[in-house]
């Protein structure tokens, strides 16, 4: 009966992925009233006064803002709320 | 002539009186610009997409527009419950004008459904920037300049609302919210990275 032989233990390397962040992104429009722009993004990120206006003021002169980058779903979740409250929004992976 | 005074009750609802005859005629309006039923264009821009991808945008429309949907006719059943109770003043020296009241829970619906409006008649009309400009005023006037007028009063009415229900915190009041002028280190203008939770 033949011994068993020692196998070599075969390297195990581990590499973890971190997904790409995604974007955010609030557009202009010419019918939108810049208050209620600054209140949604307020209410919905939890942004003080000023910083939702900066974004807002950032919406209004550029066309367009980053308005919160972080992971996939909770992209798609913003976006739906600010879809909710008639915003124009769209969500662009920082990796693209 | 008259003159439009938003009152606040106790209970933070408002009564909004001394309303032009022309000002009621758009009110009026409201339930059809917030009807299920639209061209195309005002589709498009009330329920947009959140990516250009094609599989996305499928379930987007299958997952997302639905809720969309149902809260465009949840505006749309409030500001019609309000405006059943819209009606003239008959007491001087204001006869002739009239009288709406928004029930302190009614008024994220009317600003939400006011914002659906105008954007109705923005898309429907094709109205960009340039046909924004509020020193406009027509010398003949055709459907797209009373559209235009039309977004413009509402947009009073929004404004008194969005002011009255969220108003600008009294630090800020009066100061120049030009963004290159705020010294607070605390306004970075990059986004947090981390979410705070919706408050609703």
């Amino acid at each position: 009966m033949a011994k068993p032989g020692l196998l070599e233990q075969p390297e195990t390397v581990t590499e973890t992925r971190l997904a790409k962040p995604w974007n955010v992104i609030v557009h202009n429009d010419p019918i939108t009233l810049m208050s209620y722009v600054t209140m949604v993004i307020q209410k919905l990120f939890g942004y003080d006064f000023m910083k939702a206006y900066r974004m807002m003021m950032e919406v209004h002169n550029a066309g367009r803002a980053i308005v919160w980058t972080g992971a996939r779903e909770e992209a798609e979740l913003y976006v739906q709320k600010l879809h909710s409250h008639q915003l124009r929004a769209t969500m662009e992976s920082t990796g693209a | 002539m008259f003159s439009p005074r938003l009152t606040r009750l106790e209970d933070g609802s408002v009564i909004l009186d001394r309303l032009a005859p022309a000002f009621v005629h758009v009110l009026h309006e409201l339930p059809a610009l917030l009807a299920p039923e639209q061209p195309d264009e005002v589709r498009d821009r009330l329920y947009p997409h959140a990516t250009d991808d094609e599989e996305h945008k499928k379930e987007w429309e299958r997952f997302v527009h639905p809720e969309l949907f149902a809260l465009v006719a949840s505006a749309r059943e409030i500001v019609m419950r309000d405006l059943g109770s819209f009606r003239p003043v008959d007491d001087p020296p204001h006869e002739g004008s009239w009288r709406l009241e928004i029930n302190v829970k009614h008024i994220p619906g009317w600003i939400s459904g006011l914002n659906v409006a105008r954007l109705t008649l923005g898309a429907r009309h094709e109205i960009e920037d340039i046909d924004m400009a509020e020193d406009f005023i027509p010398e003949e006037w055709d459907e797209k300049d009373v559209a235009i007028a039309q977004i413009h009063l509402l947009a009073w009415l929004q404004q008194l609302l969005i002011e009255d229900h969220h108003p600008m915190p009294e630090e800020f009041l009066g100061r120049d919210t030009d963004p290159e002028s705020d010294p607070d280190p605390d306004t970075d203008p990059e986004p947090d990275r981390k979410p705070k939770p919706d408050p609703e």
